[in-house]
């Protein structure tokens, strides 16, 4: 009687998570803000804010870039059931100060996993880029982990196009007074 | 008005004269009358279109005053002083170039010291040194070249602008109330006192009643926008020349969420003369740089910063010595051909006006590059170009920009106002010896969002009003406008250094592009923002793994005339736009 107890408890508190064998996200859900001195410089912005919200399989990355007055928001809907995630790119905000902009039909194509018990996603993503020259098909790997205790969050970016990482470290918001009291770079 | 009574009566002689220096010509003296007078008149109606140029002494005066300023440019700091002193030195100024301000270490414009060496050397200037802010001194000297005095309101920012505009048109210093006892022991009298007249009144309520009562007393060629920094500081530089001119002075937005500033700022702007100039800076309290310039070119009129931009007053009189002339390091004959090699070629271009960049740090002269000239100092700063063409190692080429006889954005431009500017510009180049214009345009983006392109009818009139260069350059960050015509490549930058770029990033960044692009030849054109060194760039490329050619600007064109791996784009519709809220 006892180990049936012990079962029915055991299967009915697997329930929420077995019953769609759904990824879950929520360690890296929260307001991430962007460490200077830790990370690849920004060029051209001053200040980035990730927002990762989780709601079951369905993860939302919004990247809020900042330079003075200048923001822009990149959202990126990705639901982790699928195996690819065809998002709309209005314009590739990343390193602005290449010459290199969205191309292609203006869609990134990502696939995303979640690994490592839910501390680590990683994203695939396909897009074109266009350049002087022409269009370029360009792969970027992008795997985002939480730290042990939760209060970092690494992003490091691959570019099939790139020899070096660029490593973006950002830390938890917990005071949101304060986070927008943060400087948000400068703009000519 | 009977055309033959004034022929026989005013300009017999004169046409007489004419038709006596033109061998063979011969027409009917009544007719050629009548045609002088018509060119007269039109010349009375019709609006001139060139900037009227301040005299210049005939040569630098053998001594001058040099009075140094303290580092504290805050309201409630040393202002009132400077402010007293500026004004004291555009009045000083007209007529003969008298006081020069030695500004702080730090000041925005690096290039004062090294002028101030210059003039002494080059021009045989020599300085009579006051002690720091001694108005005491300066007044004692120079005194009588004012009327009286004007007294701003230390409560009210703008009433020390409107001071500036009331400085000019009533030949009165400018003072706050704690230095009315200082003026007054020089026999200043008081003309104007703002205290207590702007209080609890906004902006556009206190630049409309300096529009009403001063501006049709002042200058239709000069207009300042004395912003740039906000409270508490105010940093003007600029308003030496301003009073000098008799120039209206505002900080007025132009940003639409200050509709009634921006609304008088029309009207003030729509009064000034055809293709004339608006100098210093929008304020960063109101709007953005972007705002403003596009404002400034929708009336055909040209933006010369900034609103710290110190001794125009003094440098605009000062003529070239007679042994100078403005040579450029050409490495190339316009009409040359090159052949291009399957290889990546590199171009480095620093704007930002040389004064403020990286002219006087190290590493200039390691490699070839290419610096952007400020090229309305040939009349306001003609000795500050001196001092760069004879400083010029074999390896700096000069072009001109930005994308006129200003700052200006040529897509707020209208097409019928482009051709007077443009004039200006290519008789600019001429005389500066410049083969290359760099364009930039701000009016629906900038290096962050929105588009920073070109489209095809604005390449168009380039290409038409610039028959004699050989190239364009376009941006300030990336652009992806490129073209190419009869010869002639426009070239946008495929790159931006930020100042706080690492070697090894940027390195990274440099390789990356070369693996975007991947036809030999790649032109590769980088923009080095204005604090930059050169041994940085030296370094980026340097540190590359695959070897790359750098190339001065006019090289670099020749070349990507020869090998067009670039697709010609203009902007698209469909491109983003922001015009910089």
């Amino acid at each position: 009687m006892r180990r049936l107890s012990c079962l029915v408890l055991l299967v009915t508190g697997l329930l929420p998570r077995l019953s769609a064998a759904e990824p879950d996200a929520h360690l890296l859900a929260g307001t991430w803000r962007y460490d200077a001195t830790r990370s690849t410089e920004l060029s051209s912005w001053g200040s980035l804010q990730l927002v990762i919200a989780v709601d079951g399989p369905r993860v939302t990355l919004t990247r809020h870039w900042t330079a003075g007055r200048r923001t822009f928001d990149e959202v990126t809907p990705l639901d982790l059931t699928r195996a690819i995630n065809a998002v709309p790119v209005e314009w590739w905000p990343d390193n602005r100060h290449l010459g290199a902009y969205i191309g292609g039909d203006r869609t990134k194509r990502i696939h995303a996993t979640l690994m490592d018990g839910g501390r680590m996603l990683r994203l695939s993503s396909d897009l074109v880029l266009a350049t002087q020259q022409g269009e370029r098909a360009v792969n970027i790997l992008s795997d985002y982990k939480v730290s042990a205790n939760g209060s970092q969050l690494t992003l490091i970016e691959l570019r099939s196009t790139r020899d070096e990482p660029i490593i973006y470290v950002f830390r938890r918001v917990t005071d949101a007074a304060a986070d927008a009291k943060a400087s948000k770079g400068n703009a000519e | 008005m009977n055309l033959n009574t004034m022929n026989a009566h005013g300009t017999h002689g004169l046409h007489g004269n004419l038709v006596g220096i033109l061998p063979g010509f011969r027409v009917a003296p009544d007719w050629f009358g009548r045609c002088f007078i018509l060119l007269f008149l039109a010349g009375l109606v019709l609006p001139a279109t060139a900037q009227p140029i301040p005299p210049k002494v005939a040569r630098a005066p053998a001594t001058a005053t040099l009075i140094p300023l303290s580092g504290n440019w805050r309201l409630d700091g040393d202002v009132p002083v400077h402010a007293l002193l500026i004004s004291l030195q555009g009045l000083a100024n007209r007529g003969e170039p008298r006081i020069y301000l030695e500004y702080p270490k730090d000041w925005q414009w690096e290039i004062v010291r090294p002028l101030e060496g210059f003039l002494e050397k080059r021009h045989g200037i020599k300085f009579d040194r006051l002690a720091q802010d001694d108005a005491d001194a300066a007044l004692t000297r120079f005194g009588h070249f004012a009327k009286g005095y004007v007294v701003w309101d230390q409560a009210v920012r703008s009433s020390l602008i409107v001071a500036f505009t009331i400085s000019g048109v009533e030949d009165a210093v400018v003072v706050n109330a704690d230095l009315v006892p200082l003026v007054e022991k020089h026999g200043l009298k008081k003309i104007a006192d703002l205290r207590g007249q702007f209080t609890g009144k906004t902006d556009a309520q206190i630049y409309q009643w300096a529009y009403d009562h001063y501006w049709a007393r002042c200058s239709r060629d000069y207009y300042v926008l004395l912003g740039g920094h906000w409270t508490p500081e105010m940093q003007p530089g600029i308003a030496d020349f301003g009073v000098m001119q008799r120039a209206f002075f505002t900080d007025l937005s132009a940003n639409p969420k200050q509709p009634d500033e921006l609304a008088l700022e029309r009207r003030i702007l729509a009064g000034q003369h055809p293709a004339s100039i608006v100098v210093g800076w929008h304020s960063y309290g109101k709007d953005t740089e972007g705002q403003h310039t596009t404002l400034v070119g929708n009336y055909g009129l040209k933006m010369e910063g900034l609103h710290n931009l110190p001794n125009v007053s003094f440098t605009c009189q000062i003529p070239l010595t007679p042994d100078f002339k403005f040579t450029n390091n050409h490495h190339v004959a316009p009409d040359a051909k090159l052949k291009a090699e399957p290889k990546v070629y590199v171009c480095a271009v620093a704007t930002d006006s040389m004064g403020i960049g990286a002219w006087t740090k190290p590493g200039r002269g390691e490699i070839p590059y290419t610096w952007q000239v400020t090229m309305n100092w040939a009349w306001m700063n003609p000795p500050a170009l001196q001092f760069f063409y004879e400083d010029k190692k074999p390896n700096d080429y000069f072009i001109g920009g930005l994308s006129g006889p200003g700052y200006m954005y040529p897509k707020s431009i209208p097409a019928d106002k482009f051709p007077a500017l443009m004039k200006d510009a290519r008789a600019l180049m001429a005389q500066l010896d410049l083969r290359v214009l760099e364009i930039m345009d701000y009016s629906e983006g900038n290096r962050h969002v929105g588009n920073t392109d070109l489209p095809k009818d604005v390449v168009d009139r380039y290409y038409h009003e610039f028959p004699d260069v050989i190239g364009f350059i376009n941006g300030y960050g990336t652009a992806r406008t490129f073209d190419l015509r009869d010869g002639k490549p426009l070239i946008s930058y495929d790159y931006y250094l930020d100042v706080n770029r690492t070697v090894k990033d940027a390195a990274a960044d440099v390789e990356e592009l070369i693996q975007l692009n991947p036809k030999r030849p790649y032109f590769l054109l980088m923009h080095i923002r204005e604090r930059n060194p050169v041994e940085k760039v030296n370094a980026i490329l340097h540190s590359l793994s695959e070897p790359v050619e750098v190339v001065p600007l006019d090289v670099f064109l020749k070349l990507a005339a020869d090998a067009k791996t670039y697709q010609t784009h203009y902007q698209q519709p469909t491109d983003p736009v922001s015009r910089n809220p």
